[in-house]
């Protein structure tokens, strides 16, 4: 990989969790969300802010209307292409204001130096930060050999992040791609900011679904551990053991999901080739390689075969 | 326009799935611990060696690295870095040629030479 390049993030909680601990960050995780309803996620909160990631097409109308108080929000422009995980991460982090969240090094030191800057520079700045670049360019897929990348197709799938965050009352959407952060919503008495942000983000996901295009939906949360730890120091010992238990159990299960999240994240990064090669002499000390490979061979002609008879059968119709 | 496909190619995530592959791997158990993850490094983690490497052909990331392997085989890219994993010449020259079917046959010859070689194999 060329140097100053950005690699693509592939859109999992694992991974993200992972990158934005790996940056410092601390007291929040990432989840995925499957549905925006408040019984699916009410056990999450509190939420600070989504991250939606979906195909990106030219030409997308705009929901909302370009932000005027632009002082008080933090965004930064895109400049380089595939650090759009990173970029959604930050512009959604450097609006959250909760006792919670510490930024950490890295991301303290790029927040104040790029404070005064205007969007484009920050985005400039960003894809010139090397201590950024690094920690998210490990969670590549590894690209060991060039000659093993096949070459990208006609409508290789441009993914496109972008953040909406609730900022003093209001809820923004901030993508980088854009010139300034969209006003999507006005939190009014006795409303979350959920509320408000559930609307906008069904109505872009129905927009999608017609077409059908692929998707996800991504909450930057608190802590699921601290949180677990906290409820359980509130309740004390006298609480209902049942009530005591389940938390337990809770936070097993989040241990259990940070174990797995770091195997799978070895995974991502292991070089398996070795392993490939090995698999193959093996299969043929055995003599079932070969075998092995005429039946696929057979399969693809056969599959052929198939392909093109639908072909002429929809031309005769 | 669509380039033909070479009738001698493969899909090697076909190939590389599936129980025969899977007992292949449990008898030769050895051969691969020392090529997946070690899963020693994430202690909270109830997996062992055993279960990684019997697992490995299951897992997205590893069929990644196949769909990855298996193109730039059907594509004749793959002789240097079979050339790297000392294969022989023969080996590299079908790899390089794209033909599947030749890489086979002709890295099971060279199991088979290899296996007449070394016929007292683990004994001493």
């Amino acid at each position: 990989m060329d140097e100053g390049q950005w690699c693509l993030i592939e859109s999992d909680p694992g991974v993200f969790t992972d990158l934005i601990r790996n940056f410092g960050v601390t007291g929040v995780q990432i989840e995925e969300l499957y549905s925006l309803d408040d019984e699916a996620c009410s056990h999450l909160k509190p939420i600070h802010g989504l991250i939606f990631l979906f195909k990106w097409r030219a030409g997308d109308e705009p929901m909302g209307q370009p932000a005027k108080d632009t002082d008080q929000i933090y965004f930064a422009q895109q400049v380089i292409t595939n650090a759009c995980a990173t970029q959604a991460i930050i512009n959604l982090l450097f609006n959250v204001n909760h006792e919670d969240v510490k930024l950490g090094q890295i991301l303290s030191d790029f927040k104040s130096f790029t404070k005064d800057f205007t969007p484009a520079d920050r985005g400039l700045v960003l894809g010139n930060s090397e201590q950024i670049r690094t920690v998210h360019n490990s969670y590549g897929r590894t690209q060991l050999y060039e000659v093993l990348q096949p070459p990208p197709t006609k409508d290789d799938d441009i993914y496109h992040f972008v953040a909406y965050v609730p900022i003093k009352g209001k809820v923004y959407e901030l993508d980088g791609m854009r010139e300034s952060p969209l006003e999507v919503g006005v939190i009014t008495d006795g409303q979350e900011w959920m509320d408000v942000v559930r609307p906008v983000i069904n109505q872009r996901i129905a927009k999608f679904s017609q077409g059908e295009i692929h998707f996800n939906l991504l909450a930057m949360v608190k802590d699921r551990k601290m949180k677990l730890q906290e409820q359980l120091e509130i309740l004390g010992d006298a609480a209902d053991p049942t009530e005591i238990a389940h938390l337990h159990e809770e936070l097993n299960a989040e241990h259990e999901k940070d174990a797995r999240q770091k195997l799978e994240n070895k995974r991502r990064r292991h070089n398996y080739i070795p392993f490939i090669v090995e698999l193959l002499r093996v299969l043929a000390k055995e003599e079932l390689l070969v075998p092995l490979v005429k039946e696929s061979i057979e399969k693809r002609r056969v599959e052929e075969i198939a392909k093109k008879q639908i072909k002429t059968e929809m031309k005769m119709e | 326009i669509k380039i033909p496909r070479s009738s001698k190619n493969c899909d090697l995530t076909d190939v590389l799935k599936g129980e025969k592959v899977l007992d292949v791997v449990r008898r030769n158990h050895g051969n691969f611990t020392d090529k997946v993850i070690n899963v020693e490094e994430v202690p909270e983690s109830s997996t062992t060696v055993t279960a990684e490497v019997e697992g490995t052909i299951r897992q997205p990331q590893f069929q990644q690295a196949v769909g990855m392997f298996g193109y730039a085989l059907n594509s004749g890219q793959l002789g240097p870095v079979l050339q790297q994993f000392g294969m022989s010449e023969e080996v590299v020259r079908q790899a390089s040629d794209g033909d599947a079917l030749g890489f086979a046959e002709s890295l099971t010859n060279a199991e088979r030479s290899r296996a007449k070689e070394e016929p007292k194999e683990g004994g001493m």
